[in-house]
């Protein structure tokens, strides 16, 4: 994110979308819904090695713990594919269930409990995706919101090339990056 | 414009083709290049265009597809280096949502506030229109609408058809430069060449030549100009030579001869027309031909005149009516016209021969008046003729009388030959009966007186021995006599037809004919075979010998002392001729030819009837159906030579 650069000489047309989002930062509702289509994005701008996902596997996308963007997120992916594979949505799996799972929403309560259900999925190909207060060595992608309330991510190029995984650059361009 | 361009002069046309050559070529040339670099400008900036797009919509994927609204600002802000652009509007498109505006660079001017419209390059209002899916892992999620100006692109084109049009200019005049050049190179001669053929046309001076030339085409025509001129030269002399010739031919015609041009004026006359009509040639010669035809025919003649030439060929004028003309004085002369087409060099003129017939009208009505009075004439003739026919008629009669008459005069002297004939061997007979009358009364008074003596007996039985022999010979003779005689007799005037022995016949008409031969010393011979027999009228036979014997002795040996006829038969191939000759006086040229017409004679008032060689020749061709035909020199005799046909011929039966 690069906030000094948003343009004073584009008026009037730039808001619509954005702004409607930034409002449903406001509400839980509209935040949930926001995140599950960034998990979902997510997905699309990664590349997973072919040990991890296969031919015509389905791509699971999991949530960790307790929370409602389980729902959300399973109403978000129905009925949609990416490059061929279904999507499958695994709410709450159990700990051997969740190493096979390609994104991983840890959706725990409090840093140091988040770290360490990280450091668990570490070195097994998974885009880990949480919402500490800062940045942990072992997730790759952390949520957080802007100044302005909107939903943003940072990225962690060292655990996602520990991982193995191929993030797109246009991915990077519209996040925060960060080395740990 | 060509009908313009035809009447240019040539050199102009030379400056106009060079100018028009070199322009056109400039400019279509211009206006290729221009519409290439036009369309291949276009189509550089459709694919810069496309690639923009499709650069920018992947660029755009993850701003649209994580709502980062400052991150595709950024990435439309790339565009502001491209000054065609005129505007790029990115629209999210997620699911079956509708397009809305995400983000948006314009130049003046809200032109992103549209639907973003169907992918592909178009253009809108002057501008070309890139529409571009933004897709992501095959999704799509969004759309790309850029908008480049054209404008840019137009006045590239406008500097570039200015330059053209400059070219095109400076070729011109530079191309007017070298056609002046030129036009003096290529005009000049054919300049020439069209003064020299001019003035030939209006001077008629063939001798004239075109300066000689290079070798060029331009060169070549004036070679074949000058060759040309040679032969119109040559061949004007021909035509002047070949209408002296004509002119002088009409001259010297007998009649008059004038010829008039297809347009009906007088081209030619020569003096015998002057002096028919009137007028001297210089007053015909180019005027209208219906000059001379009177006026109430005058208004018909040109209809005729096109008939003629519309069927040109030689014949008489206005057949079947009578034609006049109408001289100087204004006399109407009869004329005769008769129309020859001419081929001459203006068309086909009609040279008229004009014959003045008043000479032979006036003949023919004095051959009128003449066939009249030679038609009364004739009407008197026919009398006449019926009046000679009558005559002549009663002349014929007086004929036939005469030669029946003749026939029985003939028969007359027939009668008295054959009296005289037979008064011998009577008169004979009767001086022995006589005798023996005498010898037989002297007996029988010797017997009365008983004197009868041996002796007397005796002398008188030997007397009346030879008076009966003496007696009997004689009357036999006479016997024979009357025998042949009654044969002519009967021949002659019956005109029997049988058959009989020729010499036999010839030998009893000659016997018949003795009383007249015998006082003479004239001899008959006879040279005729045995074996002849005819079978026709021996009368006709007898009769034509008698009668040249006839004339033999009365005409041919008039003081001949002793004649020599003869009487030649022979068989000749188609009959019998029959020859007979004298070797008397003969007959005179002059009487030759008439010898067998009636009445002619020589002797006539002294027993010449003038019909004896006319029966002879009538028998001969009419009764026998042969010929006859005299010969004769004076001094030598004279021959008849009668040919008899085959037919009267029989040869007699063994």
């Amino acid at each position: 994110m690069k906030p000094g650069m948003s343009w004073a000489s584009c008026a009037a047309a730039l808001v619509l979308a954005l702004a409607g989002s930034a409002q449903a930062a406001a509400t839980d509702d509209l935040e949930l819904k926001v995140k599950a289509a960034f998990l979902f994005n997510f997905a699309k701008f990664t590349t997973w090695p072919p040990s991890k996902l296969k031919g015509d596997s389905s791509l699971l996308l999991c949530v960790q713990g307790a929370g409602a963007i389980g729902a959300v997120l399973e109403d978000t992916v129905r009925g949609r594919s990416i490059a061929g594979h279904p999507i499958d949505v695994l709410q709450s799996p159990r700990s051997e269930d969740l190493r096979r799972c390609h994104i991983v929403y840890v959706g725990a309560a409090g840093d140091s409990r988040i770290a360490q259900e990280l450091e668990t999925l570490a070195n097994h190909g998974v885009l880990t995706v949480h919402e500490s207060g800062e940045a942990q060595p072992g997730g790759v992608i952390r949520f957080f919101l802007s100044d302005a309330g909107r939903v943003r991510f940072e990225v962690n190029v060292t655990a996602a090339s520990r991982e193995q995984l191929a993030l797109s650059s246009k991915l990077l361009e519209v996040s925060k990056v960060v080395n740990r | 414009m060509l009908r313009f361009f035809r009447d240019v002069p040539i050199r102009r046309k030379l400056t106009l083709l060079m100018l028009l050559a070199s322009a056109s070529g400039v400019l279509l040339t211009g206006i290729g290049l221009t519409a290439y670099a036009w369309s291949s400008a276009r189509a550089n900036m459709e694919r810069d265009l496309a690639s923009v797009s499709s650069m920018l919509a992947s660029n755009a994927t993850g701003a649209l597809a994580f709502r980062d609204l400052d991150t595709a600002n950024e990435i439309l802000s790339a565009m502001r280096a491209k000054p065609e652009l005129e505007a790029a509007c990115l629209y999210t498109a997620e699911g079956a949502e509708a397009a809305k505006l995400f983000a948006s660079v314009t130049a003046p001017g809200d032109i992103c506030h549209i639907e973003p419209g169907a992918a592909g390059v178009r253009v809108e209002e002057q501008s070309l229109v890139s529409v571009q899916p933004v897709e992501q892992a095959g999704e799509r999620i969004g759309w790309l609408r850029l908008r480049a100006s054209l404008k840019p692109l137009e006045q590239a084109l406008a500097v570039q058809a200015g330059i053209m049009l400059t070219i095109v200019g400076v070729s011109i005049v530079v191309s007017m430069v070298i056609a002046f050049a030129v036009q003096r190179v290529f005009a000049g001669p054919i300049l020439r060449l069209a003064e020299t053929a001019r003035e030939v046309s209006q001077t008629r001076n063939y001798g004239l030549r075109v300066q000689a030339y290079g070798h060029d085409e331009v060169g070549v025509l004036v070679q074949d100009f000058n060759a040309m001129l040679d032969q119109i030269a040559r061949a004007d002399a021909e035509i002047k030579k070949a209408e002296e010739r004509f002119r002088l031919t009409v001259e010297a015609a007998p009649n008059a001869m004038v010829v008039v041009g297809r347009d009906g004026l007088i081209s030619l006359v020569n003096t015998q027309m002057e002096e028919l009509f009137g007028y001297p040639r210089a007053e015909l010669i180019g005027q209208p031909v219906e000059k001379l035809v009177p006026a109430r025919f005058r208004d018909d003649h040109p209809t005729l005149r096109k008939a003629f030439s519309s069927q040109p060929r030689a014949r008489s004028m206005g057949v079947g009516r009578e034609l006049f003309g109408l001289t100087r004085d204004g006399r109407e002369v009869p004329i005769e016209v008769g129309l020859s087409p001419i081929e001459t060099p203006e068309g086909t003129a009609v040279l008229s021969s004009i014959i003045d017939i008043t000479e032979r009208k006036r003949a023919e009505q004095e051959m009128v008046q003449l066939n009249r009075s030679l038609e009364r004439q004739v009407t008197e003739t026919a009398r006449t003729n019926r009046e000679l026919e009558v005559a002549m008629g009663k002349l014929r009669e007086a004929q036939t009388q005469l030669v029946q008459a003749e026939k029985l005069a003939s028969l007359g002297a027939l009668v008295a030959g054959v009296a005289h004939e037979i008064n011998t061997p009577v008169g004979v007979g009767v001086t022995a009966a006589s005798t023996l009358q005498a010898r037989a009364a002297h007996l029988r008074e010797l017997y009365e007186k008983e004197s009868l003596r041996r002796s007397d007996l005796d002398r008188f039985v030997t007397l009346a021995d030879e008076s009966t022999q003496i007696i009997l010979r004689n009357l036999q003779r006479a016997a024979d006599l009357i025998h042949s005689f009654k044969q002519v007799a009967v021949d002659q005037s019956s005109g029997e037809r049988r058959r009989f022995a020729l010499k036999g016949y010839i030998d009893e008409i000659l016997l018949s004919l003795r009383p007249k031969l015998k006082a003479t010393s004239h001899v008959v011979e006879v040279d005729c075979a045995e074996d002849i027999v005819l079978d026709t009228f021996p009368g006709a036979i007898a009769q034509i010998l008698t009668n040249f014997v006839t004339n033999s002795l009365i005409h041919g040996f008039e003081g001949v002392a002793a004649g020599h006829i003869r009487i030649a038969i022979r068989h000749a191939s188609d009959g019998l001729t029959l020859k007979y000759s004298d070797d008397g006086r003969g007959i005179s040229p002059d009487h030759l030819p008439r010898i067998f017409d009636p009445f002619f004679t020589t002797k006539r008032g002294v027993g010449g009837s003038g019909l004896g060689l006319h029966i002879v020749y009538n028998l001969v061709t009419q009764l026998l159906g042969g010929t006859i035909q005299a010969a004769s020199e004076p001094g030598k005799g004279a021959a008849f030579t009668i040919r008899l046909p085959a037919a009267l011929v029989q040869r007699a039966a063994a």
